[in-house]
């Protein structure tokens, strides 16, 4: 009954997303509209695909530190990818792809800079050290984000932040085909480490003990949940909260067993964003809301109460 | 402040309203000017008359730009929509000084009802606005890279490329050649 609960909420928001925008588009010319076949369909599977992205990559994330508070973006991402879009800008990179493009190759600088730290001294990928590494790296990414923002001459360079503070707006049948050929990758070989991150929640011997083999499974679930993101992050910047509170409504319902969890946390995050970004595109028309504020606005308070009735049981 | 300037002229924004204060406390003469609109432009070349000690001149000077302001703009033949930033896309409203410039040249500003001077819209609304020119600050003489992207090309100005390309220098902010500005625009868009 859940199951097809979260499917017709998933459907549910996917057909607004095409059915409601800004412009009016009578009802029997949706079909033909120029409008929703090339702006909103395109732009509400980007917001599906990215949403149910970094809810997985959210629930993997918080599975492999052992910590409610991981959130894809926490592990250095969103600063890589802010400094690879600023130097895009500062740099004239040419071409249309150039923007996207630079955030992902410094979304995946900053994935490796993590990674070797979270490997020194043996360290086998400890969630503490990626933790702290994750917060270093992006911090020192963001202070050079910063001090090129500042000497830059070009009042351009200052609109990175626009674009890094997340959205939907670049969304084209481009980019969701580039997403839907690139997510399902790590996506399964997130699905596949259900059962170690089941074990993994037991403590890294424990789980050793029952069969896991820890070192792997850590490496995969961290590269491919990195991966996923930086992905999402080229795609539509740094979208906050999703990553962060779907996986946790995912788990109050569906329970910790990652196999349900993580499709849970996909259609889950699919369907908050694509829901979000019909409000973001909507409530001001015509002027648009940045997409993070409204799934802050809607995930935080559903949460909560979530939250709340689960205490209370 | 080791350069010790008789006066420091500041555009009137949140962090110059403290920096002219701790100027002055060192005691250098400060000026705030606003400077956003046409109509700004003849009080500004009087304060800077009275500060100069060229009153005559900027009288002078204050009293073109002050009729440049009041001027009624002439109808509008044409439309345009002025886009600062493509992702999101970013337009300027009707409290901007481009939205001025656009009416005194005769176009109409599609997003003149966004009382903002700049917002972020979504690309559908520029679609249905449908604006026949695509107005955009650049020293470039190529179209921006947003005009190659996909989904700008539903913008029916982006695909038939109706581009201004502005130089920020002459279009960027309100100053004693707005009015080179706006007869700039206006043969620009009788071409």
């Amino acid at each position: 009954m859940k199951w097809t609960l979260l499917a017709l909420v998933a459907v549910l928001a996917l057909l607004l997303s095409v059915v409601l925008g800004p412009a009016a588009v009578p009802f029997g010319e949706l079909l033909r509209s120029d409008i929703v076949w090339n702006l909103r369909a395109p732009r509400a599977l980007l917001a599906f695909l990215v949403g149910g992205s970094l809810g997985v990559a959210g629930a993997g994330l918080q599975a492999l530190v052992r910590n409610p508070l991981a959130d894809p973006f926490l592990l250095g991402l969103s600063g890589g990818a802010g400094l690879g879009a600023v130097l895009a800008i500062a740099l004239h990179l040419p071409g249309p792809w150039a923007l996207p493009i630079a955030a992902f190759l410094g979304a995946l600088a900053a994935l490796g800079l993590v990674y070797r730290l979270g490997l020194v001294g043996g360290a086998s990928l400890d969630p503490r050290i990626l933790l702290l590494g994750g917060v270093a790296i992006g911090a020192f990414a963001a202070a050079i984000t910063t001090a090129i923002v500042s000497l830059a001459d070009a009042a351009e360079l200052r609109n990175a932040f626009l674009w890094l503070w997340g959205g939907l707006s670049g969304a084209s049948w481009d980019s969701v085909l580039i997403v839907a050929l690139y997510a399902p990758i790590p996506l399964a070989v997130l699905f596949a480490a259900s059962r170690p991150l089941d074990l993994l929640a037991l403590g890294e011997e424990s789980a050793g003990y029952l069969g896991a083999d820890v070192d792997e499974v850590k490496r995969r679930v961290y590269l491919a949940a990195s991966l996923l993101t930086a992905a999402a992050v080229a795609v539509s910047g740094v979208i906050g909260f999703v990553g962060l509170v779907v996986p946790h409504i995912a788990r109050l319902t569906w329970g910790h067993r990652h196999r349900s969890l993580l499709p849970a946390a996909f259609l889950g995050g699919g369907a908050l964003l694509a829901f979000a970004d019909t409000l973001a595109r909507t409530v001001v028309a015509p002027r648009e809301l940045p997409v993070g504020v409204v799934t802050a606005l809607i995930g935080v308070p559903v949460f909560a109460l979530l939250l709340k009735r689960w205490t209370i049981a | 402040m080791t350069r010790r300037p008789d006066l420091v002229v500041l555009y009137n924004a949140g962090p110059n309203v403290t920096a002219a204060k701790q100027l002055e406390r060192a005691g250098i003469q400060t000026v705030l000017i606003d400077l956003n609109r046409l109509e700004d432009l003849g009080p500004a070349a009087r304060t800077l008359g009275r500060l100069t000690g060229r009153q005559e001149q900027a009288e002078s000077l204050a009293i073109v730009l002050d009729s440049l302001a009041g001027r009624p703009p002439p109808p509008s033949t044409t439309s345009l929509a002025f886009i600062v930033w493509d992702n999101p896309p970013i337009i300027i409203g009707h409290g901007s000084y481009l939205d001025q410039l656009a009416a005194q040249a005769g176009a109409r500003n599609v997003f003149g009802d966004i009382a903002a001077p700049s917002a972020q819209v979504s690309l559908e609304t520029i679609v249905a606005r449908d604006p026949q020119w695509i107005a955009v600050l650049s020293d470039s003489t190529v179209p921006p890279a947003f005009a190659k992207r996909r989904e700008w090309r539903a913008v029916r100005a982006v695909r038939e490329g109706h581009f201004l390309l502005l130089p920020g220098s002459l279009f960027g902010r309100p100053g004693p050649r707005s009015g080179d500005a706006i007869a700039q625009l206006r043969a620009r868009l009788a071409r």
